[in-house]
This record gives structure tokens, sequence and C-alpha cells, in this order.
């Protein structure tokens, strides 16, 4: 219980400090700015073969395009994509700052566990995360309200995002863990997302034995089911999996600090 | 009451704190002196459980630093040499903070924090962000966030560095009038400062304990001075 509370108190003195920082604001306009611009694209594109549909005679075998395949699926996709380019810049600072700083040594001194710390530092940067996805879940929610598209897909969907930004925040919140320099922990956090994202496309390179692993070990793979709307158990244990053993390496990373 | 016994610590082969024992009892304050360089900060950090000691053992309130130092860590407050603070947060913000994460229940942090800012003497600042104090009131809000849980056991290092002599003397009532009941460790190497203030004195040099004496009202600046010197010798 008392590290449930200490962890609160230290999510709501991150949040405190995130009101007031411009990168905080930058990150969150930057990132609906570019769902808002990539989600009237893909509905632009809609448009354009929904008319063509419209227009040409109708080819033998040839649907109707539908709003999930040209913009919910493309758009949930795109936004996890935005979102490890923005994860990096709301992560890097919440160790290495306080190292920076010195108020680690305060925070060192204190009865706080290391538990609390690191999950309320955690929750505090989901917490922004979770708001930039919610901002940007306005535009389909639209679509949604005038169409006919199912909501249980958009639910779905917007799991996965909400998944692949705890994934990215918890890499953030243990690279940061271990620099006292901001720039660095950004750094470190987009390369191994990067390489994370992308290990799918290794998986014809690594030879038959690790080419299951590195295919499944990318959140490509891992939230292609969600987007379509299937939810998969596999799927989301591999999401807490990634988030527990993330948080364990923050704890492991920063009670050996403080006890140096 | 701090009890550090036989403690060394050394950093790259070079052994900083040697062979050092000491006591500080509750109810007075106890001057930690020492040239710059003779290992009090890192005592002082032993103390406070940010560094384990090679050998020997540190104790506070009967808990010893490296097997419960969660323990030892709500009985101090710890004031560092140079305050780090975080600056987008007003006195009231940190101090709650702070307040709330030493274990003071929920209920009682709006209370304490208002108690602490009138100690402190920064209730005109209690809005202000912690980034825009001025150097005085820095030190204040340091000592207000070191005694924020009402802890038992006070360490404070060179806490007056940096202040102009006004500031110096407020700071000392501040820490008198605080300092009751409480064990309060305070280093320094400003042997004026500490004659006045301490009752009790611990000096070392090169790591190492020199001299252990009790402050008596005769006790003068000069003598405190020799001693220091003369590595208490004398």
């Amino acid at each position: 219980m008392r590290t449930v509370r200490d962890a609160l108190s230290v999510t709501r003195k991150e949040i405190l400090s995130l009101v007031v920082s411009p990168v905080a604001y930058s990150v969150l306009a930057g990132f609906l700015l570019l769902a808002g611009y990539f989600f009237f694209n893909l509905l632009g594109t809609y448009n354009l073969k929904l008319a063509q549909y419209v227009e040409l005679p109708v080819k033998k075998g040839s649907s109707i395009p539908n709003l999930q395949e040209w913009v919910v699926e493309p758009y949930f996709q795109i936004l996890i994509f935005l979102l490890l380019f923005a994860a990096p810049f709301i992560t890097m600072r919440v160790f290495a700052e306080e190292k920076r700083h010195g108020t680690f040594v305060l925070l060192s001194v204190s009865p706080l566990t290391t538990t609390s710390l690191v999950l309320g530092k955690y929750l505090a940067v989901f917490s922004l995360a979770v708001l930039m996805c919610l901002g940007s879940f306005s535009f389909p929610a639209f679509l949604w309200f005038y169409s006919s598209l199912e909501f249980a897909l958009l639910v779905s969907a917007a799991v996965a995002v909400l998944c692949s930004a705890a994934l990215f925040c918890v890499v953030g919140l243990v690279f940061s863990a271990l620099t006292d320099r901001q720039i660095l922990a950004g750094g470190a956090t987009l390369c191994f997302s990067l390489v994370l994202y992308f290990s799918h496309s290794l998986a014809d390179s690594v030879g038959p034995t690790f080419s299951v692993l590195v295919q499944n070990l990318s959140p490509v793979t891992q939230t292609e089911n969600l987007v379509h709307g299937a939810v998969s158990l596999s799927n989301c244990a591999y999401f807490v999996s990634i988030v527990l053993y993330g948080l364990l390496a923050s704890v492991f990373v920063v009670s050996y600090q403080r006890e140096q | 009451m701090i009890e550090v016994s036989h403690v060394s610590k050394s950093f790259g082969g070079q052994e900083v704190v040697q062979d050092l024992s000491f006591k500080a009892e509750s109810g007075g304050i106890v001057g930690f002196l020492g040239p710059n360089g003779s290992g009090k900060s890192t005592t002082l950090k032993m103390i406070a459980t940010l560094l384990s000691p090679d050998r020997g053992t540190v104790s506070v309130c009967g808990f010893d630093t490296k097997k419960n130092a969660r323990k030892v860590r709500e009985q101090i407050g710890y004031l560092p040499e140079h305050l780090p603070l975080y600056p987008e947060l007003t006195v009231e913000e940190f101090l709650s903070f702070f307040a709330r994460i030493r274990g003071v229940p929920a209920r009682a942090v709006r209370a304490q924090v208002s108690s602490l800012l009138h100690v402190c003497h920064l209730d005109d600042a209690a809005k202000k962000l912690c980034g825009h104090l001025s150097k005085g009131f820095r030190q204040r809000l340091g000592i207000a966030q070191a005694l924020v849980h009402d802890p038992k056991v006070l360490l404070l290092d060179e806490p007056t560095n940096g202040l102009d002599p006004e500031q110096a003397q407020e700071f000392r009532k501040l820490l008198i009038s605080v300092a009751q009941e409480k064990t309060v460790l305070v280093s320094s190497h400003l042997l004026h400062e500490m004659s006045t203030l301490c009752s009790k004195i611990v000096m070392i040099r090169a790591g190492k304990l020199v001299c252990e004496k009790e402050v008596l009202e005769h006790t003068r600046v000069e003598e405190l001075e020799n001693l220091f010197v003369s590595g208490g010798q004398l």
C-alpha cells in the first residue's frame, strides 16, 4: 500500500514538472499535428478511391473500398510508428535529469523504495503518452460517429497503440536510468526502439533457428492482429512481459546507483 | 543517535576515511570539523546511506546503515553541500513532495508544510518557483526539506557556505531553534561558527579522527583554532 502511495506521489510530482515543460507541449502538439496530417491524407486517398470506384465501370470481383482497410488500419499503424519517435522525448529526462541536477541524491536519502520511484516515473510518462494517444484517437472516433465502422475494431486498434506506447516508454525509462545525459538516453531509446520495430524484417536473414524469435520480437508483428480487430492473448502477453522486464531492469539499475 | 565505528572508505585506491570512530548523542549540535578534503562529506554521505563504508559500521538510532538502510532513511534529514532543487516546482510543491515520499500522512502534509514555511521564514516565498530563489532562501528551503518529516537526526553538510554574515546568523538561529531533541551533525571548516553553535566538536584530518571535544561556555575560538592547526596535538 505504501509502495503505491509513494509511487503516486512521484507520479504527481513528475506530472507537475511535465505541465510546465515546453518539451512536453511541443511533443504533444507535434504528435497530434502529424497524426492529423496522416489521418486526413489517408481519408483523402480513401475518398479518391471511392470516387474512382463510383465513376469507373465496376470490374468483375472488385469490391467497394472500405474505411477499415484504407483509413483505420494504416492510421493506427502510423500512430505506432510516430510514438516510436515521441517516446524518447518524453522519457529521456525522467532519471537522467535527476542525476544531472543532483536531485537524485535527495530521492536516494528518502525512505522511498526504488520500486515506488521507478513505478511512479513510469506512470507519469505513460500518462502523457496516453494523453497523446487519446488526442489522436479523436480523429477515428469522429469517423466512427459518422460511419458504420465497428466500435470493437477501433477499441482493439487503440489497445494496440496503447500497448506500443507502454513498450516504448519502458525502453526510454531503462535508458534514462542508465545515464545522466538526456541526449544519450533519448538517442539510445530511439535506436533500440527502431531496431525492435524493424526486427521482423531481419527474420529471413538470421536463419531458421532465430527467425521466429526475431519475427515475434517486433511490435509490428505483435500489433498486426490487434490492429485488424483480433485480440490475442499471446500479443498482450508480449507487451506485458516486455514492460515488466523493463521495469525490473530499471529497478535493478536505480537500486545499484542508490547503493553506490 | 549516530555511532560511527572503525569506518574506512577508499576511492580509486586512496583511503579518504581511515578507521574513523565517534558518537553523536541526541539533544545537541555536534560540529564535524576538518580542512577541505579531509573526508567530512564522505563520512556524512556514509551516515546518510549514500555511500557504503568499505570497513566498519555506521548506525543511526540503532539501525545499521548497510543492513537497515530504509529504517535509517526514515530517521534522517539530510542537507547536502550544494542543495539540488526542482526549479519548475514552487517552494510549497517541493516541500509537499518530500513530505509525501518521506512518509508524512497525506492528511498532515498541508499542515506540516505550512508550519515549516513559518518556522524557516519561507512564508513569503511559498508560491515562488525554486529556480528563482536567492542563496539564503535556498538554504532555508534546504533545512525545511530536511525537517519536513520531523526526523530524529539532522545531517548538514557545510550549511552556511556561500551565505553572507547576516544570512549565516539567521541560519544559525534557525538551526538552534530546531535542534532541540534531535541529533544534529553539522560539517564545516568555520571554527567561529562551530564554537558558537555546537555543544561538541569532532575534528578530522586526512580522514582520521584527531579530536573529540565538548565545547564549553569558556571554550575560546583560539583554543579550537590551535587544535585545528596542530591537528589535535596540544
